[in-house]
């Protein structure tokens, strides 16, 4: 479904990325990991279509579609959604405004009414409860306040609320205690279900505990240097990433 | 002396020959005080530090200059206050209806017009709005308004205080509670200085709109309005201020609030600039009064050639007083918004805590922000901070809004209506929906004019 063919990838002339060959079928859970600064963030906004990375060579398709021309909104009405590392707060926009704008965006696409008011809150709470978050947090502002577990949770609800074809999910785990990160494998194994398949970019192999992943690749100084089963993450988890240096 | 200067000089140097001729009763003390400080002080200049960036002739049009002095009609005065009117007397010349449709006023408030600088009622009881309002029957109590200006004082408020006909002076009754929404309607060109006193009286609740609007049936020319306000705020009053400009684009606006806080005194402001070519708002507040404190959450929302100014004085004179200030500017089109802001921290002020902010966001390559937020500290134990910036829309956060799908016009505006959410959360649910009601038709246009970035 999602296929990233020999993607290479440059920011402000320097390439950070050389040769990244990576497909994803749905229901899919494919593992990407790599120390600090081996561009696994420049994938991730690479996929996501900031204009501030440049792809030199290579492509992307969804579903067979050419992602690469596309703005970052039609990018995510194709069924492609990030989760951030870091989510951006947005006081003075309320997470229910914000949902309620996202999921008319991509009805309206779908050339569908916009959700009926009711309707909206109802998917939004049972979202909210798979997520682990409150009702009280969907009338503050957009992750004002939260902390950062609560802003994972709300990617989290997010997703949940989009159902997206491809899942790309950056560094989720990290600053995550036990529950929270139980939490969302279990959101993540739910959409996994319905067919959504993910790109999960981390350092560490935490996951294992709460998801089979179907691929692990692993990726050292802008190449995917091997990629295999879950093996590979428990190399990682034993030797580091040094044993695939070459 | 430009000729601009010397045209205003003489046309107000006639309005004070009229205003001498037409005082049956002889000029007060403070008037002739203003006057003679206005001969020396003249209009404001680019040397005074508050009027660096907004030149003070530009109020002043040639036609509001050519225009021949009106008196002022004396209408009988049936609503029991000396100054009030019976606006049914305008019924044959205004369409009061559409009048009252701008004005919007909220349920339950106590509604007073300003129309062409007389103050009119629809309330025709000899008790005021039925004792909801009294006279000031001690002038006494207000410190004049020159002292109150202190160095802050400028020549449109000595020009106020000496030319304005009469000033509409206010009792809010001890332990009561009152919404009394001002509306200032030029429906004929001219040049208006209404001036208005109130008291509120001690553990009373007081919401005071002033709220300039021009009507879409009034085809208003080149008027100026140059209104004064004194609140005195006694122990343990409060008040919910609401200054509201939607003026015309031919109309100039300035407006100078004077309030005086007693111990445990409060006022939270909230200002909006949307209207008139050019508008210039000054808000003195004196934190007279142990534990007294007063906020202040102000907004200019500029497009096409407006010019916004905006300032904002604290002065904390006693112990434990509080202060806050936030304030934003939103500028498109060619607009340009001015803040001076300033904290006084005396001798006296001690365990004293103010707080100012200025938050602009540039729409457009040609619009402007000139932004001073500045403390004066005269003692050791107080706390104080201050900040200013001025940028464009966030780009991670645009980018975030888009990768949920959300195009990146919605997204744009969004982000500009967060933007000015966040001043007007703090105001209780009536007035906050009233007030973004009144400013969402601006913001509309403002971010249409939104250039790409």
């Amino acid at each position: 479904m999602l296929e990233i063919q020999s993607l290479a990838v440059s920011v402000a002339n320097k390439t950070i990325l050389e040769a990244i060959d990576i497909t994803i079928n749905a229901g899919e859970i494919h593992v990407l990991m790599g120390p600090n600064g081996v561009g696994k963030s420049t994938l991730t906004r690479a996929l996501l279509g900031d204009t501030g990375y440049t792809i030199e060579s290579g492509s992307l398709r969804l579903g067979g579609l050419d992602l690469l021309p596309l703005s970052i909104e039609q990018r995510a009405h194709q069924g492609l959604f990030v989760a951030f590392q870091h989510p951006v707060t947005i006081p003075g926009v309320s997470n229910l405004q914000f949902y309620k704008a996202m999921v008319n965006a991509h009805r309206q696409v779908q050339n569908l009414e916009p959700l009926d008011a009711i309707e909206l809150l109802a998917q939004v709470k049972q979202a909210a409860k798979q997520s682990g978050l409150t009702e009280d947090f969907l009338y503050r502002g957009l992750n004002d306040g939260f902390s950062g577990g609560e802003k994972k949770r709300n990617e989290l609800l997010q997703m949940l609320l989009l159902s997206p074809r491809i899942a790309v999910v950056d560094e989720i785990d990290s600053g995550l205690d036990v529950d929270a990160l139980k939490i969302i494998g279990q959101g993540i194994r739910h959409l996994q279900q319905q067919g959504t398949g993910f790109l999960l970019i981390t350092h560490y192999p935490h996951w294992l505990e709460y998801l089979t992943p179907d691929q692990v690749h692993i990726l050292l100084a802008g190449r995917i240097v091997q990629s295999g089963g879950v093996e590979l993450a428990d190399q990682v988890a034993n030797q580091g990433f040094q044993a695939f240096a070459a | 002396m430009s000729m601009m200067r010397q045209a205003i000089s003489e046309h107000c140097q006639q309005q004070w020959d009229t205003t001498i001729q037409s005082a049956a009763e002889g000029i007060s003390p403070i008037r002739q005080r203003a006057w003679q400080r206005w001969q020396q002080q003249g209009l404001p200049t680019r040397h005074q530090e508050s009027w660096k960036y907004t030149r003070a002739e530009q109020f002043f049009t040639e036609p509001l200059l050519n225009n021949a002095l009106k008196k002022t009609s004396v209408l009988p005065q049936k609503t029991g206050n000396p100054v009030i009117a019976d606006i049914k007397q305008l019924s044959a010349s205004i369409n009061l209806d559409l009048i009252h449709k701008a004005i919007s006023p909220q349920a339950n408030s106590v509604l007073l017009y300003c129309i062409d600088g007389q103050f009119y009622s629809d309330q025709t009881n000899t008790s005021l709005f039925g004792g909801q309002l009294g006279d000031v029957s001690d002038p006494s109590l207000f410190i004049p308004a020159q002292d109150l200006l202190d160095e802050d004082s400028d020549g449109f408020a000595l020009l106020n205080l000496a030319l304005s006909p009469e000033t509409l002076q206010l009792s809010i009754p001890a332990d009561s509670q009152l919404t009394l929404h001002i509306a200032y309607i030029a429906a004929r060109a001219g040049w208006y200085q209404p001036s208005v006193r109130i008291h509120v009286q001690p553990g009373s609740q007081l919401t005071l709109l002033e709220h300039t609007v021009s009507p879409a049936d009034l085809s208003v020319s080149d008027s100026l309005w140059n209104s004064l306000t004194q609140l005195h705020v006694a122990p343990s009053a409060e008040v919910i201020y609401v200054n509201l400009n939607q003026c015309a684009p031919s109309c100039q606006h300035v407006h100078q609030l004077l309030v005086d806080l007693d111990t445990s005194a409060q006022i939270q402001s909230w200002l909006a600039a949307l209207g008139g070519n050019a508008s210039r708002l000054q808000i003195i507040q004196r934190l007279a009064g142990r534990g007294s404190s007063a906020t202040v959450n102000g907004l200019l929302l500029g497009q096409g050639q407006q010019h916004h100014d905006h300032r904002v004085v604290f002065r904390h004179l006693a112990e434990e007083t509080k202060s806050y200030c936030l304030h934003k500017g939103l500028l498109a089109g060619k607009s340009k918004g001015v803040f001076n802001g300033r904290i006084l921290m005396t001798p006296e002020a001690h365990q004293a805590e103010g707080n100012m902010y200025s938050r602009n966001m540039l729409l457009s390559q040609g619009s402007r922000m000139h932004t001073k937020p500045e403390l004066e500290i005269y003692h050791d134990a107080v706390r104080c901070a201050h900040g200013a910036t001025v940028g464009q829309l966030d780009r991670q956060a645009l980018q975030y809004l888009c990768s949920r799908g959300i195009a990146s016009e919605s997204a744009r505006q969004l982000l500009l209506a967060a933007f000015i959410q966040t001043l007007w959360q703090s105001l209780p649910k009536p007035l906050y929906e009233w007030l973004t009601q009144q400013v969402t038709p601006s913001f509309a246009s403002v971010s249409e004019q939104m250039e790409a970035i």
